[in-house]
């Protein structure tokens, strides 16, 4: 089946369609979650027919469009302001057609898991579907000026989604959260004018293919502007402190998404722009990449050991498993050309890439247990718990999945995120290799004393009465359990379009 | 050709899959799912073995692999990239395993049906057992390291979901995450030593390495010459996720506490199956141990070295503990530490041998340990849960007399008794004592192996003096306990009968075989019945062991029978109290893990914690704060321009805007605006300045 209509500008503007309709005729809360879930889940169909299109290509065809080694797919083009050379394009490549692939299937989760919602709900769920269309606006934007739009209103819903339906600090998360990231895309715009300057142009299909980048000092400037604007997105250390507010303040559904997908635009942005649009940049730079990779690692699993509520927990988890994305990127641009290293190298890159699908899904996963607890109990205090398998097994099973699925258990999609990029360091970097995988024992121990502490032991009889997770909480979460055992016991279906992704990008530089 | 072999790792699988969704329903907790699954293995496995046999296993090798699917794919463009492929690698070795794993799993399952029968949460139970016996299954037919640790690490997370069984036990908890978290370091190390691996050969498959190891042209073959130190390194990372997992010295401790689980786990996994793992890692990473002859690099001797020393001295170790132990299946449990010990011992000799010129001896007689104590140390677990079982705890002090009400356990684990403390014709006897001449000639190109061997005989005698104290102490004198304990039911019984039977004969079947070498050998067959033939040298070893352990049982019956030598006088002394003290405190190793693990690294957390919210936080904040003052100046006229704007979002609350007016929160408006704002303000910078740039550029 050959796809002829836009399929990509329905899967970016679809979701806003979705939002407006939500509020204008969401005279019930019951049709607003009616309207948006509609709506989610037909971008959801619209995502899958592209995956289906990259990985089955007999059955989906999709329009090519081959530049130089670089292939996209359904590419659409109209100019925009053409006096100043913006356009409207959006294509697909196998690295953003995962991306968009998870924030189509978490966003239908995540407004399952927030049905019972009772605030102001047509304007909850419509923000949800403006955020879908910013996000996938940003992946699939191959024009650095329509990127950039995408990016900063992006920032809007997610504003709203914290200060308007957060917890007791909300006001505070919600402002540190916008600050925190508006300022980091200052330079983020300083570095697009340089593009700009130098290509005389937006697009950045043209940009990747053939204007050979500035290099020396001003590249590797441009190189250092863009990690902190895509590095505080991430978050990486040392700035990521927004990240445990904004999660702990934020309501459940917000934060699955702020974790599941917010933080791939960093990671997203770091590989097209940094590795991809600035090649000999990221190899001069790798260093601050590998650096800033391996604290975050280290460090987030660290203080992790230290946290008492569950929410703040995953979110230093999160700030250690984006260190991995970092990591694995500095180590591809590092060791693919070397002799013997070249192989490792490329698994890390492609490493680096799925483990933010890997943690988006996790992490999803993660925020719904720890959010469902919070509500049902008033506390995600691990010292609080107790026992709690005893009351809430089903509750208790899922804690334990999600935990065990972010401490990389093999099998489990993580580990093969891990796993390759631990290769790939090992190639790049040699017997370094040992500090980060330290975290390796790090990350277990402090998810196994939470599990203890948390879940076995005897019942603190403060939750005799504890409700079990209901239906429409355990539905989502069995979704995201499944997809995380699909893709750890063959991530050959996201690794097989990765792979060949890296292949272009790092055996074209 | 053997497709089929896939159906072996499945049927746990889909057992696991049933009992874990829907066991909570079914009777049992789903546990004739459980031993339906693992009987379907048990079949298949059986007949795999049989058709392994059938070309000729006996006296030669069968040796061939699985193709299963792409796991990790490889990239083009980059030179010498491979994919990551999931396979089954069968060979005499991996066809037995399979025999002995399901064989095992499933006497231990039909046991659980009575064990285990009053305990809530079965359904739990019986879908971590499946699982776990799938990832043993799955552990010992991988063809490639990586498949090997996944499923090895399978293995590991069910050993913790069992040890917690009773997770409301806080010691159960305890012991659970301990478990997690020991091997958890020996895994890392493995991790390392797969990254290496995977970089030298760019493969993980047995039989693709050795084959590079042996081709002067490969890749492999140029970067071993040119790292040389690396033959060494693999084989030592490896060994090191042997040792968590089989519970060596240093990494030993979290074995005992997992007998927090049930004895049923206890048995299969913590004595049976699980802790072998590490002796068959080790064992097939003789590839590296002993590298094919066409590789022009000396053999590994510090490895090897380093495995035999760790088994030597961890076997008399780990006994000396067992010493002192009152919890019955904690005697067991260090028994199992040095009696794996022993296993490494004979591979790190044979190793030894091997690259010395001499034959598999040290190899086989490991491996064939491994097979007897899988055996025998089952049937001494399940025993004593049939003990457990009907006095209702775990303490000697408070057992005795029980041969007369249970005089089926009390004589089944007689038998175990005897095969582990290696008497003969008890199958313990066989293996200990070939793993021991092994030692002894190894000894003569190293004299550490000297050491070695007496430290092995040393721990014979400790084996057969702790062994016989629990057989005596349980079962023998007065009963100390509290009511009338009963012998258990058949469903349990018939499990240990038919183990004593094989502990008896598992270590006879090596006559069966022409000498069990002719079946497990690494390199060239070894057809040597035991005791058959050899010289008297070997006669004379053989006879110091079995003599060794005749006078520990004779130690052990006068001071727990006939208290000819009270143990009280030993423990009066006040040396003799200090090492009480020290045994029974396990050489304060624990105390120490506990300082560094959690004291330590906890205390490290939360100081960086500390340096997290009040120096880079902190520095965002005061930042943060003198915005925010600079703001407060605007903030009145913002509000008054601005508010309620916010509610255009909402055609509802433009209605009522202004009658909620008042109670609305101004902050919000505020912000939404500064964001309207900064982005009118991106947008105008954007095209402003690159309209200007263009300009400059063209014009």
């Amino acid at each position: 089946m050959l796809i002829e209509f836009p399929i990509l500008s329905l899967i970016v503007f679809l979701p806003l369609l979705g939002a407006v309709l939500t509020f204008l005729l969401g005279t019930s809360d019951r049709v607003a979650k009616g309207i948006a879930m509609g709506f989610s889940l037909a971008v959801l169909a619209l995502a899958s027919l592209v995956l289906v299109g990259f990985l089955w290509p007999e059955l989906i065809e999709l329009p090519v469009l081959t530049v130089g080694p670089v292939t996209y797919r359904a590419v659409e083009r109209a100019p925009w302001v053409p006096q100043v050379g913006v356009s409207y394009i959006l294509g697909v490549d196998e690295l953003s057609v995962l991306l968009v692939f998870l924030n189509a299937l978490l966003t239908p989760l995540a407004l399952v898991f927030s049905w019972d919602e009772h605030h102001r709900v047509p304007e909850f769920f419509a923000m949800f579907l403006f955020m879908e269309t910013t996000v996938n606006g940003v992946f699939l934007s191959l024009d650095m000026f329509q990127f950039l739009v995408f990016w900063e209103v992006g920032l809007v819903p997610m504003y709203f989604i914290i200060s308007v339906w957060g917890g007791p600090r909300k006001r505070y998360a919600a402002m540190k959260f916008f600050m925190y990231t508006f300022l980091a895309s200052l330079p983020l715009l300083v570095s697009v004018f340089a593009f700009y300057f130098y290509a005389g142009t937006f697009d950045m299909i043209q940009i990747i293919a053939t204007t050979p980048m500035p290099i020396g000092l001003i590249g590797n400037l441009m190189f250092l502007a863009m990690l902190v604007a895509f590095g505080t997105k991430l978050p990486t250390w040392p700035l990521h402190t927004w990240l445990p507010d904004a999660h702990v303040e934020a309501p459940t559904g917000g934060s699955v998404l702020l974790a599941g997908i917010l933080l791939k635009l960093g990671g997203y942005g770091l590989v097209r722009f940094n590795v991809q649009m600035l090649p000999d940049a990221a190899q001069e730079m790798f260093w601050a990449l590998a650096a800033v990779g391996v604290i975050s690692i280290v460090y987030g699993a660290i203080v992790c050991i230290a946290q008492d509520d569950l929410k703040r927990l995953v979110a230093f988890s999160s700030v250690s498993h984006m260190g991995f994305v970092t990591l694995g990127i500095a180590a591809g641009v590092h060791g693919f050309s070397g002799p013997g290293s070249a192989p490792g190298a490329g698994l890390a890159f492609a490493g680096a890439i799925f483990q933010m699908f890997a943690h988006g899904l996790i992490s999803a996963a993660l925020f719904m247990v720890a959010g469902a607890l919070g509500h049902k109990i008033g506390t995600r205090n691990i010292s609080d718990l107790g026992g709690i398998a005893k009351r809430a097994p089903w509750m208790a099973t899922f804690i334990m999945i999600s935990f065990l699925a972010s401490l990389g258990l093999p099998g489990l999609v993580g580990f093969v995120a891990e796993f390759s990029v631990f290769v790939g360091v090992y190639a790049a970097f040699g017997w370094w290799v040992f500090v980060p995988i330290l975290s390796v024992v790090f990350t277990a121990a402090y998810y196994v004393w939470a599990m203890q502490r948390a879940i076995f032991g005897p019942l603190n009889p403060r939750w005799e009465s504890m409700p079990d997770l209901k239906r429409y909480e355990a539905a989502p979460l069995a979704v995201l359990v499944a997809a995380i055992a699909v893709f750890g016991i063959f991530p050959v279906l996201a690794l097989e379009l990765l792979n060949r992704w890296t292949g272009i990008v790092l055996g074209g530089m | 050709m053997f497709e089929y072999a896939w159906l072996i790792l499945l049927f746990p699988l889909f057992a696991f899959l049933i009992v874990g969704l829907v066991g909570r329903r079914l009777p049992q907790g789903g546990g004739h799912v459980a031993v339906g699954g693992i009987a379907a293995s048990l079949v298949v496995s059986g007949y795999l073995f049989w058709e392994v046999l059938g070309q000729g296993a006996l006296g030669g090798e069968v040796h061939t692999t699985v193709d299963g699917y792409v796991w990790i794919p490889g990239i083009e463009g980059l030179a010498g990239s491979q994919a990551i492929h999931v396979g089954l690698l069968i060979d005499n070795l991996s066809a037995l395993m399979l025999l002995l794993v399901s064989f095992l799993c499933l006497l231990i399952f039909v046991y659980s049906l009575g064990y285990m029968r009053e305990e809530e949460g079965k359904h739990r139970y019986y879908a971590e057992v499946s699982l776990f016996s799938a990832g043993m299954l799955g552990t010992v037919s991988a063809d490639n390291f990586l498949q090997l640790m996944v499923f090895w690490e399978i293995m590991g997370l069910c050993s913790y979901l069992l040890i917690g069984f009773w997770y409301h036990k806080p010691e159960a908890a305890k012991a659970a995450k301990k478990a997690f978290l020991v091997t958890r370091v020996g895994d890392v190390i493995f991790l390392v030593g797969i990254l290496v691996i995977w970089n030298t050969f760019h493969t993980l498959v047995f039989d693709e390495i050795v084959a590079q190891m042996a081709d002067s042209g490969s890749e492999g073959f140029a970067a071993l010459l040119a790292a040389p130190q690396l033959l060494t390194i693999i084989p030592l990372l490896l060994f090191g996720g042997a040792i968590g997992k089989s519970a060596q010295f240093p990494l030993h401790a979290w074995l005992p506490d997992a007998m927090e689980g049930p004895a049923t786990v206890s048995a299969l996994i913590h004595a049976a199956t699980m802790v072998k793992a590490g002796v068959y890692l080790t064992a097939r990473s003789f590839i590296f141990l002993v590298p094919p002859a066409a590789l022009p690099l000396e053999a590994p001797t510090v490895a090897i070295l380093v495995i035999a020393v760790v088994g030597g001295f961890t076997a008399f170790f780990a006994g000396t503990m067992a010493l002192t132990a009152y919890d019955i299946k904690r005697v067991l449990a260090f028994s199992t530490i040095s009696q794996l010990a022993y296993m490494f011992l004979g591979l790190g000799a044979g190793a030894w041998l091997l690259t010395h010129g001499g034959e598999t001896l040290g190899y086989t007689a490991a491996l064939f340990h491994l097979f007897n104590h899988a055996f025998f140390k089952a049937l001494l677990f399940l025993s004593a849960g049939s003990v457990i079982h009907a006095v209702h705890t775990n303490d000697m002090r408070e057992m005795g007399g029980l041969a007369r009400h249970l005089p089926i356990t009390s004589k089944v684990m007689l038998v175990g008794s005897l095969a582990l403390a290696g008497i003969v014709p008890f199958s313990g006897f066989f293996s200990k004592g070939e793993v021991l001449s092994a030692t002894f000639e190894a000894a003569h190109e190293a004299p550490v192996f000297y050491l070695l061997y007496a430290l092995g005989v040393l721990t014979a005698l400790l084996t057969a003096f702790y062994t016989f104290r629990m057989w005596l102490m349980t079962f023998h004198g007065e009963y100390r306990g509290q009511g009338h304990p009963h012998e258990s039911p058949a469903v349990m019984t018939a499990p240990l009968v038919v183990l004593a039977g094989f502990a008896v004969a598992s270590g006879l079947l090596a006559y069966g075989m022409n000498g069990f070498g002719n079946l497990v050998f690494f390199g060239e067959p070894h057809a040597q019945m035991p005791l058959v033939g050899v010289p008297l040298a070997e006669y004379a070893l053989e006879g110091l062991t079995l003599g060794v352990a005749l006078l520990g049982i004779v130690l052990a019956w006068s001071v727990y029978a006939t208290r000819r030598i009270p143990a009280e006088r030993f423990t009066a002394a006040p040396s003799g109290a200090f090492l009480h003290r020290l045994l029974s405190r396990r050489y304060g190793i624990d105390d120490l893990y506990d300082a560094i693990g959690a004291k330590a690294v906890a205390g490290l957390a939360r100081a960086l914690d500390w340096f997290d919210r009040n120096v880079v936080d902190g520095v965002v904040n005061v930042v943060g704060r003198g915005g925010l003052a600079a703001a407060a100046g605007t903030d009145a006229f913002d509000r008054r321009v601005v508010d309620g704007a916010v509610n255009a979002l909402s055609l509802e609350t433009v209605r009522a805007s202004w009658r909620l007016r008042q109670r609305q929160t101004g902050q919000v408006q505020t912000y939404a605006w500064m964001v309207v704002f900064g982005i009118v303000i991106v947008i105008v910078l954007v095209v402003g300045v690159s309209w200007f740039l263009r300009l400059q550029r063209g014009g």
